[in-house]
């Protein structure tokens, strides 16, 4: 056994090694200026410079994108987080035709190639004043994400049991009591995972704030990082300087939520 | 009457919760979704005010469009191998990092890493290491190497690699939490009763696994039949159109060649196929919770 | 500690439920205040009226450029205090989807860059260029290049910079080998084939990004074309579909041209990109690169040594050495947008960019050469090179043949090449499947 364990410890380890390699190289980069990276690929740069770091931030507004970047994401994981496990909530206690027609609805709705519904979603954005604006775009990322989330949120209550909602009914209490104060405490597990998926998809999104939050004032982190890859597309050392300081906050984030996030999902288990 | 009117109430309450959700999901995907449909019908060059309805034209024209069939076919050859090797790698590594291994969380984290960063900026690194850092580092033990990207044999290979590499964290992270919710002693209780590793793993742990099997297959073939990022980022959909899929073929349709009315067909049609893949992927799952159930 | 945390999580989900019901009833139906006041600030209402600041948005395509661009507005802004220009650059390869999305959505932007030909067909087509033919500033420039530049015998665009696409060469590596500067196509590759020999890359390629391959096939083609084989109007042709690549022998010598740039070129020819392209090149050992002055501010920073070492010639798509002349094109031209309220505030940056003080700062700070009349012309020891095909006006504008034709047979022509480099079709083959594309695409 031991040798086996071993054996499988050195796999991982390589695998691990192919995995940060990339994010190696970027880093690398970061550190090192255009002269040196093309005088010698892999040499460690010969000093700890920040000079990339400093010019990157100086140059392109990184904590107002920041500052974006975090209100877009809470505003639209708020959204999604609440919609969904309301309407997961209803789907999953209401086993009737049309909720379970709501139910394929929110489903093939996740199937919409973002092409098609991209020149109407700018001009309907444009009409309803939804464009340059966060709360805009976080409307339109709750109607993406609520799609998943009642994916999740439905199968996550099915898998509740009826006994105390009944007995609460039994004692006079009305739904939307019954949701708040007894299911939705028992949502934490599955509102974690809905919470990390979206965070990371919509911190990390282009194409949507590339549309909708044009304005300089506005724009995230991704949205900023390309127009900065646009300016500087001949110095890559200062790209990817930027690049890394964009990947800390996300980083962070997922250090800090870790361990509340595999606790989190595990304790309530997922239900498909 | 009392009860009734209870009832009603009651269902008045559901439908009240359905409200927001439908509410917003109206607004991004239905309503966009419809004036697109009704783009598919014209043959609007994307810029012009004033657009001309063509009636089915732009259908008919699809059905014979061979570019649709190879965009499709690609499509669905990067999906599938994406789906499969995602969920057996990620599986895998949960399998292992549940427990097994020492050090478990440095390496959850380092396997998670990759999908908090974006797309975008992956598909730059990973290009960038194809063409220069990976060859340069291969010569130093002499073994000659060029991008996979730049290879049209290759191309589709490269681009799965780092979906590879960008896609296992999360659903890692749902493995390794459905593991956790299997309670220790069944496994345990199996393995005393003499069945192997793997017999406590295929009659044990998989069936206990299902739901998480399900969701994880369904986000990411959901996501790989959609990719877009990644190949524009990294190939354009070439080399000789090797990597040319659904969502680059509509975009470059739609946007360098002006027929965006027709690219509203194509999207259309592909968003009609993805339904379709939809409704059997949740028909095998519906029967396979009903075998379990 | 956990305790806290989850508490803390459960009373913001409780606040926000509140705020989340309203929101998701309200803003689907109507269109209240919630959307954020300052939405259409790319336009604000000030009237043009002059004493009033106005501000213009200023949408261009050089974001490679973006500190120099800035730079030049810097200068008009202080010439005109009144004048506020909000800058937009936008890479190239994104910049018609975004332009298109928001004109076609209802956005004005201004002040945006176009490039002659079938885009700004495209544009003043669907009525969004304001129309600047016999405007004063026009007068700035030579009447054959706004001939060149005009649509439907009109101008809707102000030409603004222009480049050379030619190829540089290392002049240590030709004065080793003894190479002369080749004059014709087979001169060239004899030369590749020489550098080739002595263990060198002949050809920095970079076609990995689409743009760097497809600028070579749209310049050596309709070059061939209409100046060896007398087709000048075939593109216009092919659109409708009155002509076959096949009929036309430019398109068999493009690529046997191709295959051979491939075959001697640098390692990886479709998985480098432009910059490993340009880094090859400044490594010093490689021969030639096509290219247009771009990379030039690149290779000063990386070997400046070469960079004072380094040589620029006309591309000889052809044999015949009087027809090789140096290829000259327009780059970025400015276009106003109809629906502009700013319209005298738009004239008036054209205008300044028409002017001599204009034009010199867009060749000092975007590393170009302006159209704009009695312009510097010294950006660089390579260019110099050129100076004697400036002198006697052997220039000419390849993208002139291509001017009327809209279908983007570029981008296929690409991918159908590719499969040909690597032994996937023939020559013969790669033809058949252009003029398959054609006959679906042509309108």
């Amino acid at each position: 056994m031991k040798p086996l364990r071993i054996l499988v410890f050195a796999i991982v380890s390589l695998l691990a090694i192919v995995f940060v390699f990339p994010l190696y190289v970027a880093v690398l980069m970061a550190f090192k200026s255009a002269k040196m990276t093309f005088d010698s690929f892999y040499a460690l740069p010969t000093k700890l410079d920040f000079a990339n770091f400093v010019h990157a931030w100086e140059t392109s507004e990184y904590p107002k994108a920041i500052m974006n970047s975090l209100l877009v994401t809470i505003l639209s994981v708020a959204l999604i987080v609440i919609a969904s496990a309301l309407a997961g909530y209803a789907i999953a206690r209401r086993n009737k035709p049309f909720y379970n027609f709501v139910f394929l609805l929110f489903l093939s709705g996740m199937m919409v190639p973002f092409q098609v519904t991209m020149l109407p979603l700018y001009k309907l954005g444009k009409s309803l004043h939804l464009v340059n604006s966060h709360w805009g775009i976080a409307l339109i990322y709750g109607g993406f994400g609520v799609q998943m989330g009642v994916l999740f949120f439905s199968g996550f209550v099915r898998g509740i049991s009826r006994e105390i909602e009944e007995a609460a009914r039994i004692d006079g209490c009305s739904t939307p009591g019954i949701f708040f104060r007894i299911v939705l405490p028992l949502l934490k597990p599955v509102t974690a995972t809905v919470l990390v998926l979206n965070v990371l998809y919509i911190w990390n999104d282009f194409l949507l704030p590339l549309l909708y939050l044009q304005d300089k004032q506005f724009r995230t982190i991704p949205l900023q990082q390309y127009f900065f890859f646009g300016q500087y597309s001949s110095d890559l050392n200062l790209a990817f300087a930027y690049a890394v300081m964009g990947m800390v906050p996300i980083v962070a984030f997922f250090l800090f939520m870790q361990r509340f996030i595999i606790k989190g999902i595990a304790a309530g288990a997922i239900k498909g | 009457m009392n009860s009734l009117r209870r009832s009603l109430r009651g269902e008045s309450w559901y439908l009240l919760f359905l409200l927001p959700g439908l509410c917003l999901f109206l607004l991004a995907v239905v309503i966009p979704l419809a004036m697109g449909l009704r783009y598919s019908f014209s043959n609007w060059d994307g810029v012009s005010p004033k657009i001309h309805y063509v009636g089915w034209d732009n259908y008919v024209k699809a059905f014979r469009d061979s570019d649709l069939w190879r965009a499709l076919w690609n499509t669905f050859k990067y999906a599938l191998i994406v789906t499969l090797l995602v969920n057996v790698l990620s599986m895998a590594l949960a399998l292992l990092l549940d427990g097994y291994l020492k050090f478990k969380n440095v390496f959850r984290t380092i396997f998670f890493l990759p999908s908090v960063i974006s797309i975008v900026l992956s598909g730059f690194i990973w290009g960038y290491n194809y063409s220069q850092g990976f060859p340069q580092l291969f010569s130093r033990f002499g073994i000659d190497m060029t991008s996979p990207l730049g290879n049209p044999d290759y191309a589709m290979l490269g681009l799965i690699i780092v979906a590879l590499w960008q896609g296992v964290g999360s659903p890692m992270i749902i493995y390794i939490a459905g593991l956790q919710s299997i309670p220790g002693e069944l496994v345990e209780s199996a393995k005393i009763d003499g069945a192997g590793t793997w017999m406590a793993f295929r009659h044990i742990t998989f069936p206990l696994l299902a739901p998480a099997v399900t969701i994880n297959l369904l986000l990411v073939l959901t996501g790989a039949l959609k990719v877009f990022d990644l190949v524009y980022v990294t190939t354009k959909g070439g080399p000789a159109f090797a990597t040319d899929v659904m969502s680059t073929y509509i975009y470059r349709t739609s946007f360098d060649n002006f027929k965006a009315g027709y690219g509203m067909t194509l999207s259309v049609i592909f968003f009609l196929v993805l339904v379709a893949v939809t409704v059997v992927q949740v028909g095998i799952f519906r029967r396979r919770e009903v075998d379990m159930g | 500690m956990k305790k806290t945390v989850s508490l803390g999580v459960s009373a913001a989900l409780m606040t926000l439920i509140l705020a989340a019901c309203g929101g998701g009833n309200n803003d689907s139906q109507s269109s209240p205040g919630a959307g954020g006041g300052d939405s259409a600030s790319a336009s604000p209402t000030a009237s043009a009226d002059d004493g009033k600041p106005v501000t213009i948005s200023f949408m261009h395509f050089k974001s490679d450029f973006t500190d120099g661009v800035a730079k030049i507005v810097e200068q008009f802004e202080s010439e005109n205090p009144n004048i506020k220009v909000d800058v937009q650059p936008v890479k190239y390869d994104d910049y018609y989807t975004l332009l298109k999305t928001k004109l076609a959505g209802g956005d004005v932007v201004d002040v945006f860059t176009l490039n002659a030909g079938a885009q700004t067909k495209l544009f003043s087509d669907g009525g969004y260029l304001e129309d600047l033919t016999g405007k004063p500033f026009l007068a700035d420039f030579d009447e054959s290049v706004l001939k060149s530049q005009s649509t439907d015998g009109k101008n809707y665009i102000m030409p603004v910079n222009a480049n050379p696409i030619a190829v540089f060469y290392n002049k240590k590596i030709f004065g080793d080998l003894g190479i002369e500067i080749p004059r014709t196509y087979d001169a060239m590759i004899a030369a590749a084939k020489k550098i080739k020999e002595a263990g060198k890359t002949p050809f920095a390629l970079g076609w990995k990004d689409p743009w760097t391959l497809s600028m070579w096939l749209t310049r050596d083609m309709p070059s061939n074309s209409a100046l060896v084989y007398n087709q000048p109007d075939f593109f216009e042709k092919l659109e409708t579909g009155a002509v076959k690549f096949a009929d036309n022998p430019a398109t068999k010598v493009m690529l046997e041209h191709a295959q051979q740039l491939f075959d001697l070129g640098n390692k990886d020819q479709l998985g480098v990109d432009y910059n490993g392209a340009v880094d090859l090149f400044a490594k010093g050992d490689v021969g030639m690169m096509y290219m247009g002055t771009w990379p030039l501010a690149d290779i000063q920073k990386k070997n400046p040594e070469l960079y004072d070492n380094m040589g620029y010639f006309p591309y000889p798509f052809s044999n015949d050495e009087s027809l090789n002349k140096l290829e000259f094109n327009p780059d970025a031209s400015l276009a106003i947008s109809s629906k502009s309220p700013h319209k005298d505030a738009a004239e008036k940056f054209l205008a300044f960019l028409a002017s001599k003080e204009g034009g010199d700062l867009v060749v000092k700070n975007i590393n170009t050469l302006s159209y704009v009349k009695g312009t510097d012309t010294n950006i660089a020891p390579a260019v110099n090179d050129l100076k004697p095909y400036f002198d006697k006006g052997e220039l000419y504008d390849s993208q002139l043949y291509l001017a009327k034709t809209t279908i983007d047979w570029g981008t296929p022509f690409t991918q159908a090449m590719q499969k040909m480099f690597f032994k996937k079709s023939t020559i013969d083959q790669a033809i058949q499947e252009m003029d398959a594309w054609v006959a679906k695409n042509h309108n």
